[in-house]
Formats: structure tokens, C-alpha cells, sequence
């Protein structure tokens, strides 16, 4: 009867369809998934890119893209689900013969860390929902997001001004324009040497007498810790993230000013196997970049107090400009400190607190405090 | 389109597939009772009162959807189907019923009052399944259950006219609602299946992007047309037939009386016969033998023309099938506009796709694609006039242009951003173009970005260089 | 001075040069294109890649003066222009010339003197003049600055400003030398040093000559159009805080004519532009303020990813 010729026939064509795209719909289909830089730093905007291409003259009527990223890297708002540390995003295309599209996602790093897509998942089935087919995709993209760099002076106020309110200060060899006086002439000063308006004066020949300064290294030192008693994960999380950005502020700065420069924290790193970190003190633009690197895969969890930590180190560093970022201060710090700055280092200290006693704050090394109230006693 | 107003498109087709099937359970009993279709008109009424039903639901409700406002809602199609039989018993006098069998046992005024009961409740019925759907998720309005629903009163209607014969006239009709049915089957279907692949969360929080939905129904009306055409191949083939057929038959019948009237108005002629004019002597043969001519004639030449309009019309069912698809795109787009404005939806804030930006390129295999097939006609033109009244500069360009596309043909990734010496190391990697291609390079470069005008020795050197170096690509 | 003539002082100056340098053909060619377009180099290399014996070589070929500054943290502005200074025996102020006198000045380690003295050399570069105690002096031409600069590793420097980078016509570093390169260093320099042994193969008036003779050379308003595009991609670009100004758009022009020139051709082609754009433009661009992004690499890097995407003018 037409009737049932009619039935069947609309049967065939649709089993016919589910067999097709069932069978040959993720067939010559590439898909790649990277971002568009390798690294960057927080608060910046990049794009992350897909490409899909469809290369058989059967078309993919729906393909779904399932990424699984980190909720840190925030794109794709109005399709993305989070769930914990996860950003789940769909993304969807529809594929004619030959076709290739290229889709740029604007994404923008929210926070510090290494970021990875590692594998996404290819979805696709035929045109009434009889058959769904899908493949797991390596696309191993990764993004190594750079800590946030700050406006120190804006940032911390300087509590003693023994130093200045510059908390990074250049050093060099000799210093021609800082003259403390002049001398006689002798025969292996240069010839540029010589102070003209005193010769001019005394109608002999005279020389400016420079003075010596010492070239200083840079030391940051991060404590990890919150608090003084903590054990595990920081409590206050938003102190130590704050004083991470004010570390890679100070190694970005002596980068461009070409100051050596060294890290160390009573933290670990996400692949340090729970290892301490006090690297060498070196400069180099190839050596700031794993020092940002490491700030930027750095653990908000101690592995050993810092007080501890402190101890076992101080003797090691001499002639140094030291910085200690910290969210709270203690007698044996302060201590340690001191003993730090006999063996000429200079000492500065930035607290990311602004709920700090006044009365732990050492008078005779220099101290910078987040901006806000300091409570008294 | 946005979500919200997809949501409400996809019932209110639904609730059209739901009307096809439903429609069959009134229009069937009508005809065998009373003899009469209703005709267009019906089908029309049948629309109105069951979209009645869901819009008016949806007012009532439209405050607070609580059991109160639902009871009444239900409860109006009391109203509506009262509302008909009262317009049936005004119109009563006026109607004509045709001669069945059951009202030939009844007297005329039963045959009214049941008329009225009849279209009352049919009316109900009607408008019962609109307020109904109002209440109900769009997937469940037209669920599995709903379509083999749909399938077996179809199925029962069309078995009922085979062997109620009286009714059999009305199997184009019920055709048309079988058809109607398929289609939005198939659409809604594949909409589904497209929900419930990219869906998240809840159903109002479908993400699937309206260019996704639109290929998908595209892809679903070819589809659907496939199944008609396979259907009705016969008679598509017997109606194109006739077509074809006619059209040399008329033009044969049409030479044979030029050449009568020719042969007319010709002096002498063929002897006493031909002095006489009129039509060419046929007497001898018999009029069977006449029409045998024309017929065989007109069978080859039908034979060819329909060979190749059968080749022809494959070959260009991929763009008729595009062209119709564009068509119904622009008919959905004007559809979805008069909605909005019918509805007063706001614009939905996924109507447009802010999150990303999509580059779409066609990276067509490299032979016989289309860029070459209008290459190749260009060079067809200017073999013409144009390229006679070009000047060397224009032909040399012009060369060099095809050059590139021959390369990019021959598998080459040649972007936009590549210069001329880029190109040409490039190239390289085919074997034999070192010299044609770099001294082509060269005179491009002069004629392109130093302004030079070639002259005729470099022009000729420059076209036997072309020549080879398009030899070498096209053997790739 | 014609095409083929330029052509010829170039190939001779070159390969005068090269008898000296080992490979770095790319690197005396752009040398080269900055000289003839009036403009200065900045040589971004570590220590001991042949910097000052390219000067050197340079000045010979064209039989002109050289002058080698090294700088150093207490060099004074005075010690590079020169000074007024009281001669006891005349009993009047005489000036002595500074170094800047000259026609080629290697000024090495630029980014160890304090940011006076090198404002002091950044202006006569640019003016082409100096002005002690009121009196102008004009300097010599031609005029040619190789400067030197560690790179930023280095402890104790002062680099460069941005602003003041966009003086210099071209930025460059001559790099390490390839294993086979290394070896013929080794092969030449066994027994002698070569540098001694070349001559001038070319005068100051050449140079002047090939100089004046640049802006001569044809270049298409489509190409004109294609080097504006690519500054103003440099103004939209994500990462690029400060893009091209317009001395660097026309300095572009000018090196893609003096590269055009050195080549033998009278007219300017994309791959000129394609060529010494990354010279000229990737000094002159600022990115977002984070140091560690800003390295040359980084900035030539982007230049290229921007050519890379400009479409070339060619046919549709």
C-alpha cells in the first residue's frame, strides 16, 4: 500500500542518514585548539583558537567541542559551566564540504599559573538524534600566566625612611657625580678626571675625588605563611597573592635596570615536589623568566615555617639588597634580620597587611606597609 | 534565533504537526456522516480554534499559572465549542450536506441538531489540545508517543478511505496532512536532537547557535523533499514525460505545417498535383502511417531532450538545492520577524554571538574547482576583443595571476601576505621551474611595482615562459 | 649617481667587508642600506661577535675617519662633543674636538654610559650638529653611528630608553657565527689578520653621492599603501602599547629604497619592504610594560607575525 511505501521509504532515508554520519561524519575532520601566545600575565587579554576543518565533501550538520579548562582563564561567559577550579565550555560548529573555520575565543587570564587544554572531546551524530559519535582529541595547548606587576610606591608606604621611599635603588661601580672633593693631580688619574674650574682656580692641576660604592645583588624573600602559625594551605590568600605581584614587580624592575637578582620562599612550586625554593642570584633576562615562572606555578601552602626557613639561609647572603615581602612580622624575624644586616646586606621589608602591630615594626630597618591603617599596640 | 523565541516557534509548529493527525479524527467522520469536507475553510476554523486555545490559555495564565487560572483555561473550551455550535445553528439553514448514507436515515432537522453537536464538539477537541499545549515543555508536545500517535491515525485514516471507496477522493487531501506531518516531524526532531546535544543545564539555557539550527534545517528539508520525490517518483517522471513530450510533438507538427504553406506559396511545384497547392499530397497514405511519423519522430527526439534534461537537472541539483535553501532562509528570517512583532519578544541576548569571532574558509580540492573553471573562462574572454586591446601590462599581470593560481592549485600554500620572491621559492619545490618562473618573477616585478612597459622581445619571452611554467604545474 | 653605480659601491663595499667577516651577508647589507639612507645602527650583541672590526672595516673601505667610544659610567657629554678649554701657554679658551668628529663612530657599550651622555650622542646623531658654549659646529659627512648594546642581561647598564631607540634607523646583532662559519673563522685567521690587508675601495664622495641619489628611486603608491598598513597594524595590535610614529613609516621607505639600490633595481618591491622591516621597526615599537616581554626577540617576532599577515600588493 502508499501508505506503507511512503513509511518505509521515509525509514530507509533516515537509516540511510544515521549510517552516513554515523559512519563517515568525524572522517577527515582535523581539529587544533592553542592560545595565541605561550605566556602572558595576568589582566591580559589573548585569544585562544580553534580550528576545525571538515575535509570530504560530506558535511558535519553539528559538531561539539567540549574544552576543559581551568576557571582562570575566563572566556566564552555566556556558554561556559564552572564547577570548582574547572571551566567547562561547549563550543559548536557546523562543518559544509571543504570547509575550515577559525574561531577566536578573546579570553582573559584572570589569575597566575600554568594553564592546559590538554585533550577535548569531539561530538557529532546524524540529523534526528539516532546516532552520536565522538573521538578524544590531544591538543596539548598550555599558558604560563605571569603574576600582575604593581605600582610599588602606590602600593606600600614607607614607614621608616632611613633609605628613602624608592624600594628598588640602582647600584653601580662608582658613582662620578656623587664628588666628595678634590685632589692633586697624580700621573695615572685620566685625563677627564681632572676638575677644570679648580685648576682655573688654583692654576694647578686638580682632580675630583669620587666616592666607592659597592655593587649590590637582589634577594626577595616571599613568605608563603599568612600567619604565624599555619600549617597548611594560607589563610589569607589575598596577602600573598598580593605580595607574589609585588616579587615579580621587583624582578621586573631589575630586569630593566639589569640588577642581579635571587628568590626565595618557605613555598614550593606545582611541579617542585615539595622542594624549598632559594634560587642563585644571577641576571638575565633567561634567568628573570624562570624566577617569574616560578611565582607563577607557586603554592599557596608552606612546607616549612618560616622562621625556620630563615634561619637555615641568613648566613648565606652577604653584600645584598635583601626584600622581605611578608604578611605579618615576629621578634625572631626581626631578629634574623638584623643579623643579616651586619653581614652588609640591606634590609627592606614590605608587609601586605594592613592589620599589623605597630609595635613589632623594627625602627632600624627599613619598613613599607600596604597602604591603610596601622593599628596601635 | 534567540532561545525564549525559538522555545515558543517550536510549539506553535508542534502544535501544527499535532493539528495534521487530530484534524483527521473530524475530518474523516464529516465526510462519511455528513458528506462534506469543509474544505479549505475548515481546515482554516481547525487552526484558528486550536491556536485559540493556546493563546488565550496563555493570557489567562500569563499573571500566575496556578490551578485556578489552568482550571479556567480548560474550562473556556466550553466556551469555544459553544461559541461554534452557536455560529452552526445560525448558519444551519444555509448548509448543504451531500447524500450519504446516514443522513438519508435521518430527517433533516436531526441532521442539523447533530451537525451542531458534531462541529461543537470538534471545536472542544480542538481547542482542548491548544490550551493543553500551552502547559506542556515543547519536546513533550510532540514526543515519541504523540508521533506514533500521529503515524497510526494517519496510517488508520488512509486503510479506512481504501475501503470506504465513497471517501477515496479524499486521499490527496490527507496526503497533503501526511506530508505537512513528515516535515515538521523531521524539523522538530532534529531540533531536539540539537537541544539535547548542547544543553547544559535547563532547557531555556540551549546554547546552540542559530546559524547551527538553520543548517540543520536546511539539511532536513532536503531531506524531507527526497522522501516526497522518491514517493512520487512516477508521477514526477509521467509529469515530466508529458511535459517534454508535448514540446516536440507541437514544434514537428508546427515544421511539417511551415513547410505546407511554403510548398504553397511555391510556382509550379511538383507537377499538376503541386500547381494546385495546398497541403502536400498525403492521400496515399493512410492517416494511421501519418501519425506514426510524427510519433516516432517526436519519441527519439523526446528520448534525447530527456537524457540530457535528466543530466542536466542532477548536475544542478546542488545549486537548486543551495538556492532553495537561501529562500527558505529568508522566508524563516521574515517568518521570525513577524513573530516578534506579533509577540512583542524582546530581542534576545543571544541573538548575537559576542564571545567569539569565526573565520570561515572553503579550501575546495584542486581539481576542477570553480576558481579554475573562471580562470579558464576569463582566458576564454580575452582571447576575445579584450585581450586583443589589452597592453602588455595588463596581459603580463593577468598571466602572472593565473600563474599564482596554478601554483596555489597544484598544492602550494601560498598566503596573502607573500611577496613575488616568496612566491617563487615557493614554487621551487616543483621541479623544472627554476628559470620560467624566476624570469617571470623578474618582468612582473618591473611591470608591477617599477611601472615599466615591457617591450615586444620581453613580452614574447615573458608569454613562452608563461606557457612552460603553467606546462610543468598542470602535470601536478 | 645611477642604479648600476650604487649597485657596484655597494657589491665592492660588501665584499670588501666580507674579506674580513666571516657569512653575515645580511648584516653588511642592512649596515650598508642604513649608511646610504643617512641613518644609524644599533648592534644588540654580546661581547666579541666582530662589531668593532665591521667599523673598522667599514671605515677603511670607504677611506674615511673612525673613531671608537667606548662608554663607560662616568663619561661626561663633554668627552664626546669636546670641550672649551683654557690653554695656559696661549692664555685663551681653545676647543678641542670631541671623538664626535668624525665620519664613523663605533660607540660601544652605549647602555653602560649615564642617559646625559647618551642624550648628548642621540642629538648630534640626530641634528647632525653641536653646539658648545653658543657656537654651532657642523659634523662631518657622512655621518654614521654604529652604536653597541649589551644585551639587557648585563648588570650594571643603563639601556636605552624607548623614545631615544626610535632615533636609531635600524636595530641589528650580528649574532653567533654557524659551525661553518666558526670554522672558516678558525681558517682565516690561522696565520694572519686579514683586516690589515684591505684597502679602500671607495671615497666619503661616493657616499654622499649614493646617499643623495636614494630618494630617487621608484616606489608604487600600492606599496606606499602596503607600508602604511603595516604601521597601522602596529597601532592596533593587542600587544603593542606604542606602534610606529611616522619617522619610523618613513624610514621604512627609506630603507626599502637604499635596499632596492644595493640590489640593482630603480624601483622598490614588496620583499625590500618585507626585508629590512624587521630592522626598522621592531626597536620602534612599545610593548605592554612587562620587561620580560619586551625582549628583541619578542618585538622582532610580532613584526614578522604582523608581515605575515599583511596581504602583499599582488594580483586578486
Amino acid at each position: 500500500m502508499e501508505v506503507l511505501a511512503l513509511a518505509l521509504i521515509a525509514f530507509v532515508i533516515m537509516a540511510f542518514q544515521a549510517y552516513i554520519f554515523r559512519n563517515f561524519s568525524l572522517k577527515n575532520v582535523e581539529y587544533k585548539c592553542e592560545f595565541s601566545i605561550n605566556e602572558a600575565h595576568e589582566g591580559d587579554e589573548i585569544y585562544l583558537i580553534e580550528t576545525v576543518y571538515n575535509g570530504k565533501i560530506l558535511p558535519v550538520p553539528w559538531l561539539k567541542v567540549e574544552l576543559n579548562t581551568s576557571r582562570w582563564l575566563d572566556f566564552a561567559e555566556t556558554r561556559s559551566v564552572l564547577a570548582q577550579d574547572n571551566r567547562y565550555v561547549t563550543s559548536s560548529f557546523f562543518l559544509k564540504s571543504h570547509q575550515k573555520i577559525i574561531r577566536k575565543w578573546k579570553l582573559k587570564c584572570i589569575k597566575r599559573g600554568i594553564f592546559h587544554i590538554d585533550r577535548i572531546c569531539l561530538v557529532t551524530g546524524d540529523l534526528l538524534g539516532n546516532t552520536v559519535d565522538s573521538i578524544g582529541v590531544d591538543v596539548n595547548a598550555n599558558i604560563l600566566v605571569y603574576p600582575q606587576t604593581i605600582e610599588l610606591e602606590k602600593t606600600f608606604t614607607p614607614v621608616n625612611y632611613l633609605q628613602g621611599d624608592i624600594i628598588v635603588k640602582r647600584w653601580i661601580i662608582e658613582d662620578p657625580f656623587i664628588v666628595s672633593g678634590i685632589r692633586e693631580y697624580t700621573a695615572s688619574d685620566p685625563m677627564n678626571k681632572i676638575h677644570w674650574t679648580s685648576v682655573a682656580r688654583t692654576g694647578r692641576l686638580m682632580v675630583r675625588r669620587e666616592d666607592y660604592t659597592s655593587q649590590h645583588g637582589l634577594s626577595v624573600f616571599l613568605n608563603i605563611q599568612s600567619i604565624e602559625n599555619e600549617y597548611f594551605e594560607s589563610v589569607y590568600k589575598y596577602y600573598i597573592e598580593l605580595g607574589i605581584k609585588a616579587a615579580a614587580t621587583i624582578f621586573d624592575t631589575a630586569l630593566r635596570s639589569g640588577i642581579p637578582a635571587r628568590f626565595a620562599t618557605n613555598g614550593t612550586t606545582s611541579d617542585g615536589n615539595r622542594q624549598m625554593i632559594f634560587t642563585n642570584e644571577a641576571s638575565g633576562r633567561s634567568h628573570i623568566q624562570s624566577l617569574l615562572s616560578i611565582l607563577a606555578k607557586l603554592e599557596l601552602r608552606r612546607i616549612k615555617d618560616f622562621e625556620d626557613f630563615l634561619r637555615d639561609v641568613y648566613k648565606d647572603i652577604t653584600n645584598s639588597e635583601i626584600i622581605l615581602i611578608t604578611s605579618y612580622l615576629t621578634e625572631p624575624i626581626c631578629g634574623l634580620l638584623r643579623q643579616m644586616k651586619i653581614r652588609n646586606n640591606r634590609i627592606r621589608i614590605l608587609i601586605t597587611n594592613t592589620n599589623i602591630d605597630s609595635s613589632i615594626l623594627p625602627t632600624d630597618i627599613d619598613a613599607y606597609m600596604l597602604k591603610g591603617e596601622v593599628l596601635n599596640g | 534565533m534567540g532561545s525564549k523565541l525559538w522555545n515558543i516557534f517550536k510549539k506553535e509548529i508542534s502544535l501544527v504537526a499535532v493539528f495534521t493527525f487530530l484534524y483527521q479524527l473530524i475530518l474523516l467522520p464529516r465526510t462519511v456522516l455528513f458528506g462534506v469536507t469543509g474544505g479549505v475553510t475548515g481546515v482554516f476554523l481547525g487552526i484558528v480554534l486550536i491556536f485559540a486555545g493556546y493563546i488565550i490559555a496563555g493570557y489567562i495564565t500569563k499573571k500566575e499559572q496556578n490551578f485556578r487560572s489552568m482550571l479556567l483555561s480548560y474550562l473556556s473550551a466550553i466556551a469555544a465549542a459553544v461559541i461554534i455550535a452557536i455560529i452552526y445553528w445560525i448558519i444551519a439553514p444555509e448548509l448543504k450536506y451531500g447524500g450519504t448514507q446516514f443522513i438519508n436515515m435521518l430527517n433533516w432537522k436531526s441532521v442539523q441538531s447533530l451537525k451542531i453537536v458534531f462541529e461543537g464538539l470538534g471545536a472542544f477537541i480542538l481547542y482542548f489540545v491548544g490550551v493543553r499545549t500551552r502547559f506542556l515543555e515543547h519536546d513533550l508536545i510532540l514526543s515519541r508517543n504523540k508521533l506514533i500517535f500521529g503515524a497510526i491515525i494517519f496510517i488508520s485514516a488512509i486503510i479506512f478511505m481504501q475501503y470506504y471507496s465513497s471517501i477515496e477522493y479524499l486521499k490527496r487531501t490527507v496526503y497533503t496532512f501526511v506530508y505537512v506531518f513528515i516535515a515538521i516531524s523531521l524539523l522538530i526532531k532534529n531540533q531536539q536532537n540539537l537541544d539535547n546535544a548542547f544543553i547544559k543545564k535547563h532547557i531555556d539555557l540551549s546554547t546552540v547557535p542559530k546559524n547551527i539550527r538553520n543548517y540543520n534545517s536546511i539539511i532536513v528539508m532536503v531531506l524531507f523533499a527526497l522522501i516526497i520525490i522518491i514517493f512520487n517518483i512516477k508521477e514526477l517522471v509521467d509529469f515530466i514525460v508529458y511535459i517534454i513530450g508535448n514540446i516536440p510533438r507541437t514544434i514537428v507538427l508546427f515544421m511539417l505545417k511551415a513547410l505546407e504553406l511554403l510548398s504553397k506559396l511555391l510556382p509550379g511545384g511538383e507537377g499538376e498535383g503541386g500547381s494546385q497547392g495546398g497541403s502536400p499530397d498525403m492521400s496515399g497514405l493512410p492517416e494511421g502511417e501519418e501519425n506514426a511519423i510524427v510519433a516516432i519522430i517526436t519519441k527519439i527526439i523526446f528520448g534525447i531532450i530527456l537524457v540530457a534534461a535528466g543530466a542536466f537537472a542532477i548536475w544542478k541539483l546542488p545549486a537548486l538545492f543551495a538556492a532553495i535553501g537561501r529562500k527558505i532562509k529568508k522566508l524563516g528570517n521574515f517568518i521570525a520577524e513577524l513573530f516578534k512583532k506579533l509577540f512583542l519578544i524582546q530581542k534576545d541576548s543571544l541573538d548575537k554571538e559576542i564571545d567569539y569571532i569565526d573565520e570561515v574558509i572553503t579550501i575546495k580540492p584542486t581539481s576542477h574547482s570553480k576558481e579554475e573553471r573562471e580562470s579558464k573562462k576569463k582566458i576564454q574572454r580575452m582571447g576575445g576583443r579584450l585581450w586583443k586591446n589589452a597592453d602588455y601590462m595588463e596581459k603580463i599581470r593577468f598571466m602572472y595571476k593565473l600563474t599564482v593560481n596554478y601554483i596555489i592549485k597544484s598544492g602550494i600554500d601560498i598566503k596573502r601576505s607573500d611577496t613575488t620572491k616568496e612566491i617563487y621559492q615557493k614554487a621551487l619545490e616543483i621541479d623544472g621551474l627554476q628559470e620560467s618562473l624566476g624570469f617571470a618573477t623578474d618582468i612582473y616585478n618591473k611591470i608591477r611595482y617599477g611601472g615599466k612597459v615591457p617591450d615586444d622581445a620581453e613580452y614574447i619571452k615573458f608569454e613562452e615562459k608563461f606557457s612552460s611554467t603553467v606546462d610543468i604545474l598542470k602535470k601536478k | 649617481m645611477n642604479i648600476n653605480q650604487i649597485k657596484e659601491l655597494g657589491q665592492k663595499i660588501g665584499d670588501n667587508i666580507s674579506k674580513v667577516i666571516v657569512g653575515k651577508e645580511d648584516v653588511i647589507d642592512k649596515v650598508l642600506t642604513a649608511l646610504f639612507c643617512s641613518g644609524h645602527v644599533l648592534l644588540e650583541d654580546v661581547p666579541g661577535m666582530g662589531k668593532t672590526v665591521m667599523a673598522k672595516c667599514l671605515s677603511k673601505s670607504i677611506n674615511c675617519n673612525f673613531k671608537r667610544i667606548q662608554f663607560t659610567p662616568d663619561l661626561l657629554p663633554s668627552d664626546l662633543t669636546g670641550i672649551n678649554y683654557y690653554n695656559q701657554k696661549q692664555e685663551e679658551f681653545v676647543f678641542r674636538e670631541g671623538p664626535i668628529f668624525t665620519n664613523i663612530i663605533l660607540a660601544d657599550e652605549i647602555n653602560r654610559a649615564t642617559p646625559r651622555t647618551q642624550s648628548s650622542l642621540l642629538e648630534c646623531m640626530e641634528e647632525g650638529q653641536v653646539t658648545i658654549d653658543g657656537t654651532t659646529k657642523q659634523l662631518a659627512r657622512p655621518f654614521f653611528v654604529i652604536a653597541t648594546q649589551n644585551p639587557v642581561e648585563i648588570q650594571g647598564t643603563f639601556p636605552l630608553p624607548e623614545a631615544q631607540l626610535d632615533r636609531f634607523f635600524m636595530r641589528l646583532s650580528i649574532g653567533y657565527p654557524t659551525v661553518e662559519e666558526g670554522r672558516a673563522i678558525l681558517d682565516r685567521f690561522q696565520k694572519q689578520n686579514p683586516f690589515p690587508s684591505i684597502t679602500n675601495v671607495a671615497d666619503v664622495e661616493d657616499i654622499i653621492d649614493a646617499q643623495d641619489s636614494i630618494s630617487k628611486i621608484e616606489i608604487s603608491a600600492d606599496l606606499k599603501n602596503y607600508i602604511v598598513e603595516i604601521v597601522e597594524m602596529t597601532r592596533k595590535h593587542e600587544r603593542i602599547v606604542l606602534g610606529i610614529s611616522p619617522r619610523g613609516s618613513l624610514a621604512l621607505m627609506r630603507g626599502a629604497q637604499a635596499y632596492a639600490a644595493i640590489n640593482g633595481r630603480d624601483f622598490v618591491t614588496p620583499d625590500d619592504v618585507k626585508y629590512v622591516a624587521p630592522a626598522v621597526l621592531s626597536h620602534r615599537i612599545i610593548l605592554r610594560s612587562h620587561a620580560i616581554t619586551s625582549g628583541t626577540e619578542n618585538t622582532e617576532r610580532i613584526i614578522e607575525d604582523i608581515l605575515n599577515k599583511v596581504a602583499v600588493p599582488i594580483e586578486d
